[in-house]
């Protein structure tokens, strides 16, 4: 598939009619496959590709099972209301893309368009094959057609914007994300839902055991329940993060108007400001290491005398033992060899053996002094503590960093409100009202987002009871000749969905290395990764073969994971299509940055549309790409006119670099 | 020796909630190093009894996989003042003890995960 271009017709900051061609091209060599969209934050980056998946999946686009008044409100809320609108109320999206369907590529135009009257919004789709209405498909049947067209899970991972990549990033449980893509790309929800309809099939034929029966029932009510919270707190969830948005814009703005108005001031407050949040950047990595240590052996060191105290009584303990038995071994074969004949006859080798062993059997369990009893009936006590010393100078390190770090962020707060105390200004605080509301609203998505893990949680539970319920009844043998049919069916079903996710994970893991390490900035940093079947948790196996825990990866390393693992996945999707990026960099350094963008994009697919802020792909890295871009827009917003201006070419402020180009 | 279940005072509790937003890391966590710091800091000998009116823990994650060291430890310290070891039930109790003790003076003592590891003197 590749998209032509993307009509826009006062939809959101757009006025008018805006057509954004995205068509790759060739180069002399190479093919071109990047078209670079710039555009500062809040210029309407992001709702192109809103644009895009509304045009294809209408109301599905918003998450599943979005209330219809939910989707008009958004509706509603999409339509472009600058001085210029026409007042009309009326907005429309669309694309047109290419389709090969056996080996003859077809040109459909997709468009969607609704007028809001009052309360009431209209919409109303259209759908076109080479340029003529589709009619061999009924129009009511379109929607699925395109579903069936590009599966809305398979889209996720050709359109993402920044925040999925930070989810997956993130994802501390990451079985969770992972789990959720890998299931809805190979359609695998069918299988669970099918197998999960006989099973309730099974407990209503099955009259001797009313309690599974039951226990299905209220299994899966209990998840439809929890399904609903999760999806009214996600709704919640979207709604503070759209909050937070625009309060991050608004102190975006704020700080902006306060650097131009507030002088020396201002200059040395942002110095802080971002000297702070470099800061805190790298406590949150060091409190990481801090929880991964605490749950090993970091316990232990908060005791070194103790810890030294053990190591020498174990130590103690074991030449102790050695020695009195030897000694008294010594005396016995000394006392032997002086003793009489007769002694000597009466002492036969059995008798010797059991001495000896007599021997063994007390000096192993009671001579040794009390103290260390309890101690050395530990196993491995000798190994911790050894590996727990040999820890000391790691957590030394840690903590004195963390010491510095946190009187470092002391001393800037100190500065900081002695910076605002001395300052009166309007300025100043409108720019710390702004913060401030930002950090509250921070402070309740944090919240928010607790109680959504808490619900993931309990549905996992949930959905473990019901497969050990349907396992179990798949197995029962006893009943009708249906519900042995059905059992076998189930039991069929259970084995074909586990073979098709293990031979899908194999393919996943294969090329997951390989485009994991092509994008790693430490060359060949993963051999090996093994995800597993059941929970899809990812381990990243090292060169030396030794486990890469998740938490060691740095900030950076972690986003390459997640841009890696999308990666693999839309290549073992066997799909050809397009992929389009919001804000895709954002938390990368400029090492990782410059190995995204080399390797990641030009590769990743025929037709690449980049999303980005002129700080993300700046002019330079423009530069090195220039081979591998087709097509520059620039998104400019226009304050007086309240709309934003497309034109070609990238960021214009520097002249040669975005003529160099084109 | 074995345990499953352990249940610490109510007071313990409550500044384990209040220290968890500054140590970041989760209640099971922080009575690890309770109970060491408070073992470093000596025999409890014949304290009184903590209450168990707080939070309960499986001893998969109250004490983990190092589940029998940490009991050993306790055994070897206490061992000092009575000079005998002390029965299994006796080594729960001491447990408790120490958690209780331990939660006591890290409450007041830690700022930041940092305090754990640096010695008084330099601060």
């Amino acid at each position: 598939m590749l998209i032509r271009n993307i009509v826009l017709e006062d939809f959101g900051l757009y006025a008018g009619r805006q057509v954004i061609d995205v068509q790759p091209t060739r180069g002399a060599r190479k093919a071109r496959p990047i078209i670079l969209v710039g555009g500062k934050n809040g210029a309407g980056k992001t709702s192109l590709l809103e644009a895009v998946r509304l045009t294809l999946y209408g109301k599905l686009a918003l998450g599943e099972r979005t209330s219809q008044s939910a989707y008009e409100d958004y509706l509603r809320s999409r339509v472009h209301t600058g001085p210029s609108a026409g007042g009309l109320g009326r907005a429309s999206v669309g694309i047109e893309f290419e389709f090969a369907e056996s080996g003859v590529v077809h040109i459909y135009e997709v468009s969607r368009a609704w007028t809001v009257r009052g309360n009431v919004v209209q919409e109303s789709m259209d759908l076109r094959k080479n340029g003529e209405t589709v009619t061999v498909v009924p129009r009511n049947e379109w929607q699925n057609f395109l579903h069936e067209l590009l599966p809305v899970g398979v889209s996720q991972l050709f359109f993402f914007d920044g925040e999925k990549i930070t989810e997956i990033a993130e994802d501390s449980t990451d079985g969770h994300q992972l789990s959720a893509a890998i299931r809805s790309l190979l359609g695998i929800d069918l299988v669970g839902r099918l197998r999960t309809d006989l099973g309730l099939y099974l407990s209503r034929n099955q009259r001797s055991d009313v309690g599974s029966n039951q226990e299905l029932e209220t299994i899966l009510a209990e998840r439809d329940k929890i399904d609903e919270e999760v999806r009214s707190l996600s709704d919640q969830r979207a709604d503070l993060q759209t909050q937070l948005d625009g309060q991050r814009r608004e102190s975006a703005k704020a700080q902006q108007r306060f650097t131009v108005g507030g002088g020396e001031v201002a200059l040395r407050r942002s110095s802080l400001t971002a000297e702070r949040s470099a800061l805190d950047h790298e406590r949150t990595t060091l409190l990481a290491q801090f929880k991964e240590g605490s749950s090993g052996l970091w316990p232990w060191l908060v005791a070194p005398t103790l810890v030294a105290r053990l190591q020498l009584a174990l130590a103690k303990a074991g030449a102790a033992d050695q020695d009195a038995a030897s000694r008294l071994q010594k005396r016995f074969n000394a006392w032997q060899k002086k003793a009489d004949a007769a002694t000597q006859r009466r002492w036969t080798q059995e008798h010797k053996d059991d001495f000896q062993a007599l021997l063994e059997a007390t000096f192993k369990a009671s001579d040794a002094p009390a103290a260390p009893r309890a101690l050395t009936a530990v196993g491995n006590a000798t190994q911790i503590l050894t590996q727990a010393s040999a820890q000391q100078s790691i957590v030394q390190g840690f903590a004195e960093r963390l010491r510095t770090l946190e009187e470092r962020i002391g001393e800037i707060d100190t500065s900081l409100a002695r910076v605002d105390e001395t300052t009166a200004s309007y300025l100043l605080d409108e720019l710390r009202g702004a913060e401030q509301s930002y950090g509250q609203t921070q402070g309740r998505l944090k919240v928010l987002q607790e109680s959504l893990d808490a619900l993931h949680y309990r549905r996992a539970t949930l959905d473990k009871s019901r497969e050990k319920l349907l396992i179990s009844q798949a197995e029962d043998r006893r009943g009708t000749r249906q519900t042995e049919l059905a059992s076998r069916i189930a039991a069929s079903l259970a084995a074909y969905e586990t073979a098709l996710i293990a031979s899908k994970v194999r393919a996943l893991e294969v090329a997951f290395v390989d485009c994991f390490n092509r994008l790693a900035r430490k060359g060949d940093l993963v051999r090996e990764v093994r995800i597993s079947a059941d929970n899809f948790q990812a381990t990243l196996i090292g060169k030396d073969g030794a486990e890469i825990p998740r938490v060691r990866l740095s900030a950076g390393e972690k986003q390459v994971f997640a841009i890696a693992i999308l990666w693999a996945l839309a290549k073992t999707s066997g799909r050809s299509l397009p992929v389009i990026i919001d804000t895709p960099l954002a938390r990368l350094d400029s090492d990782h940055r410059a190995a995204i963008l080399e390797r990641y994009l030009p590769e990743v697919s025929h037709q690449v549309v980049v999303l980005s802020t002129d700080t993300e792909v700046d002019v330079d890295m423009v530069g090195q790409l220039s081979d591998f871009v087709a097509q520059t827009h620039h998104l400019q917003y226009l304050p007086d006119e309240r709309r934003t201006a497309v034109a070609t070419g990238y960021f214009k402020s520097r002249k040669g670099a975005s003529s160099a180009l084109l | 020796m074995h345990y499953s279940k352990l249940r610490i005072s109510s007071d313990a509790t409550s500044k384990l909630r209040a220290m968890r937003q500054r140590m970041r890391i989760t209640p099971n966590l922080l009575c690890r190093y309770a109970l060491m710091s408070s073992l470093e800091d000596g025999p409890i000998g014949n304290a009184p009894l903590p209450d168990e009116d707080g939070q309960e823990f499986n001893a998969s994650t109250l004490t983990g996989e190092q589940t029998q060291l940490f009991l050993a430890a306790i055994s070897v310290v206490e061992e000092e003042t009575s000079n005998k070891t002390p029965s299994n039930a006796r080594v729960l109790e001491l447990l408790r003890c120490h958690i209780h003790r331990g939660i006591g003076s890290l409450s007041v003592r830690l700022r930041s995960p940092a305090d754990l590891f640096l010695r008084k003197a330099d601060r």
